[in-house]
Parts: structure tokens; sequence; C-alpha cells
């Protein structure tokens, strides 16, 4: 499975959305979608179980969780070791 | 029986709730509240200067209110509690219908706006304010936390305990009565003074003694009953605590700026600090109690601590 798409398996657990989790795309606002502060952080301690990784203080943010493509593109900078890891905070930071 | 005409689907909530804050949800009073406040045509940043007396008080900061006498002097607001002698619903039928709102706790097990935590999923005390009724068809029109939503059903039925049993040893659940009669509109002017006078009252009110420092003593000792007893119970100790010393620096920094930003810049950033901080170390709390490891937070204590003494002693000096 890609990175989005094994997030989004971790949303249907975790993420307690109100809206069905397929339907979204990796751009839709999570948060809009109904998912509340109480489970980004369940979906925070699930992502990093799944990808092994552990998001460091400037990517443990409320907006690094707003969307599947933020998250991805946080797992993706701290799995890809070729990737300067503050990319993504700065994509995240620039994303509308 | 309505006493606002609002449309939850299209209801626009305030730019304190928008998802671009870091606590867009504060606490179930307050939340809804603003968004009542706001809903009024009224501007309910005004109301936010007790939030810069939040305290730590042992086992919780303080889950931050105004005062009643407050709302009154900023925007006409009259709130007194109500004597629930007979059903809610009783109680809801004759004051919406006569214009006035009814604010009370609720179970969020009947909330859908909570399918996020406990809608059909856990009881839990909350706070809403009840505007539109329709007992013909069962529809409650109700604000809570950072917006406005509708109930209907089983749901109308859970939250005003119907179809059920009596139950003798069932207590009623405290409500208030919301006059909106007198209701004013002060020039952007006149209610940024009265929130200024607001905001030195309060200023006075800080605590004597930096809290969090308080606060570090006590999450030192608590967290290793925080990693026995796991994230369901992690969650609860982080709404009392982190959430409310973050929501109450968010709220308290954009207050200021709302106010005066040159001339609170100091406390401005003093409580972005603090609000910055709480957002990471309420995740990196999440992680160590989840995964039972050691935690250094003092780099977290030390910074938010640093940050209270500045907003105080500039708030005390302005």
């Amino acid at each position: 499975m890609t990175t989005p798409e094994r997030i989004r398996a971790i949303l249907k657990t975790h993420g307690r959305l109100e809206r069905d989790v397929d339907a979204l795309k990796d751009d839709s606002d999570l948060y809009q979608a109904g998912m509340m502060s109480q489970a980004s952080v369940n979906v925070l301690l699930a992502v990093e179980g799944e990808f092994d990784v552990e998001f460091p203080d400037r990517l443990l943010k409320r907006k690094v969780f707003e969307s599947i493509a933020a998250i991805a593109c946080a797992v993706d900078s701290l799995t890809t070791p070729i990737n300067d890891p503050r990319d993504a905070s700065k994509a995240i930071d620039a994303s509308p | 029986m309505r006493v606002l005409d609002l449309d939850a689907r299209s209801y626009p909530r305030h730019a304190l709730h928008q998802t671009d804050r870091v606590w867009a949800e504060k606490n179930c009073y307050v939340d809804s509240l603003i968004e009542l406040i706001h809903a009024l045509g009224c501007e309910p940043l005004a109301m936010l200067p007790f939030v810069n007396a939040i305290d730590f008080v042992g086992d919780q900061w303080t889950f931050f209110k105004p005062r009643h006498d407050e709302l009154h002097a900023l925007y006409g607001i009259d709130v007194q509690e109500l004597n629930c002698w007979r059903p809610l619903i009783e109680h809801a039928e004759e004051h919406l219908g006569s214009g006035r709102l009814i604010a009370t706790e609720a179970d969020a097990w009947w909330l859908p706006d909570v399918a996020g935590t406990d809608y059909r999923n856990r009881h839990g005390k909350t706070s809403v304010i009840l505007n539109d009724l329709g007992i013909e068809h069962r529809t409650l029109g109700y604000f809570h936390n950072a917006g406005y939503f509708v109930l209907r059903g089983e749901d109308f039925a859970g939250t005003f305990r119907l179809d059920a049993e009596p139950d003798p040893a069932s207590m009623p659940l405290y409500a208030e009565i919301v006059r909106i009669d007198r209701l004013q509109f002060l020039p952007e002017a006149e209610l940024k003074t009265r929130s200024e006078q607001l905001l030195e009252k309060h200023a006075m009110q800080m605590p004597a003694e930096n809290p969090v420092l308080r606060f570090a003593v006590r999450f030192r000792h608590d967290l290793p009953m925080l990693q026995d007893k796991g994230l369901a119970y992690y969650h609860a100790w982080a709404y009392a605590t982190v959430r409310q010393l973050g929501a109450a620096a968010e709220l308290a920094a954009l207050h200021l700026r709302w106010l005066d930003a040159e001339h609170y810049a100091v406390a401005t950033d003093a409580w972005d600090r603090i609000n910055k901080n709480a957002e990471t170390f309420i995740l990196k709390t999440a992680r160590a109690v989840d995964r039972r490891r050691a935690f250094d937070a003092a780099p977290f204590f030390d910074e938010c601590a640093e940050a209270w003494q500045q907003a105080s002693d500039a708030l005390q000096a302005s």
C-alpha cells in the first residue's frame, strides 16, 4: 500500500470521522470532516507505530494532521533519507 | 419554537473556532457561549479577559468561564440559574417560547456533533445552549462546542430523558436561563474600553505564584500514574490540564491583539509561546503515556514558566 492508503486505514480505525474516509480527497480537511483533537492524538500514535517513526517536535502540530496529504508528507520526510527533513514542515507551512 | 433563526447546515462559526486555531475547542461552556454571542451579532473577543487569570489548582487548570456580571456589562446578557422543578423539556418550551435561551448540562452520548468522541460511545457531561425546540417532530437546535447543530428523534428523547421509566434517583441537570431582552450592541471603541477595564481586573487576579511551576511538580508526580492508567485516562487528564492552559493562552493572545496589539505585544508574545509549547506537549505526553517511557518535560515547563511570568509582569504593569 502507498503511504496515503496506509494513512486512510489508520483514519478508519482511529479518526472517528463523520464522513466516509474513502470519500475524502488526500487534501480534504480532516478537522472539517469531523476529526476532533482527541482522535488526532490517537491518529498520531497509530501513524508513528505503523511507519516506525517518531515525529520531532516541529511536526507535533495540529496542522500536520489536517489532511491525509499533510500526514503523508510528514511521514515521507522521516522515512526518505535523501530528503531534508525540514522540507516537510516547509511544505506543510506552505499548504493552503 | 426558536429564539434565533439559525440554519445548522450553513451556520458560520466565529473565527475563534475556525479549524486553523490550535485549540478549535476550548471547553464546552465557553465554546457554546462564544458562538451564542457571535450569533447574536456581538463580538465574543471582548469577554475574554478572564482567561488571563487561569490557575493550576491541584488536578486541573481553571475550567475557565466568564462571570455573569461581565456578560451583562458587555452585552446586556443576563444569566440566572434555572430552577428545574419540572422536566427540562417543559422549561425549554416555556422559555424558548418566550425568547429566553437555556444553557444546560447534557449527556454527550446523545449529541451527534461529537461523533468523533462521545456520541453513542460514552456518557459524559457537557454544556449546550438550547435555541430551537420542535416538540412535534422531536428536533432540537443547540449550540455546542465550536458550532450550532440539530439533533433529532432518539437523540431528542435521550437529551430530554423522555420515553424512559421515571428514576427517582436521577438528579436534574444544572441549567441556566439566558435572557437577551436587554441585549446591547456597544460601538467597538466602547466595547474595547469595557473589555480593557475587565483586563485590568483579571490581571490583578493572576496567581501570586507561578502556576506553571506548580503544574510541573504535579506532572512529574502524576506521569507514572498516567502511564499505568493508559490513554483513555490520559485524554481526560489532558482535557483538564494542558488543553485548558493552551486554550486559555491562545484566547488571551487573540484578545490582546484585538484590544491593542502594539500596547500588549510583550504579553501577547508570552501567551503565544505557552500556546505553541502546549500544542507540542500534549502530543509528547500522549506518546510517553502510550509507550510507558521516560519523558523529559523540563524544556516545556521552563519555557512556559518563563513566559507566564512575562505575561503576568507585563499585564500587571500595563
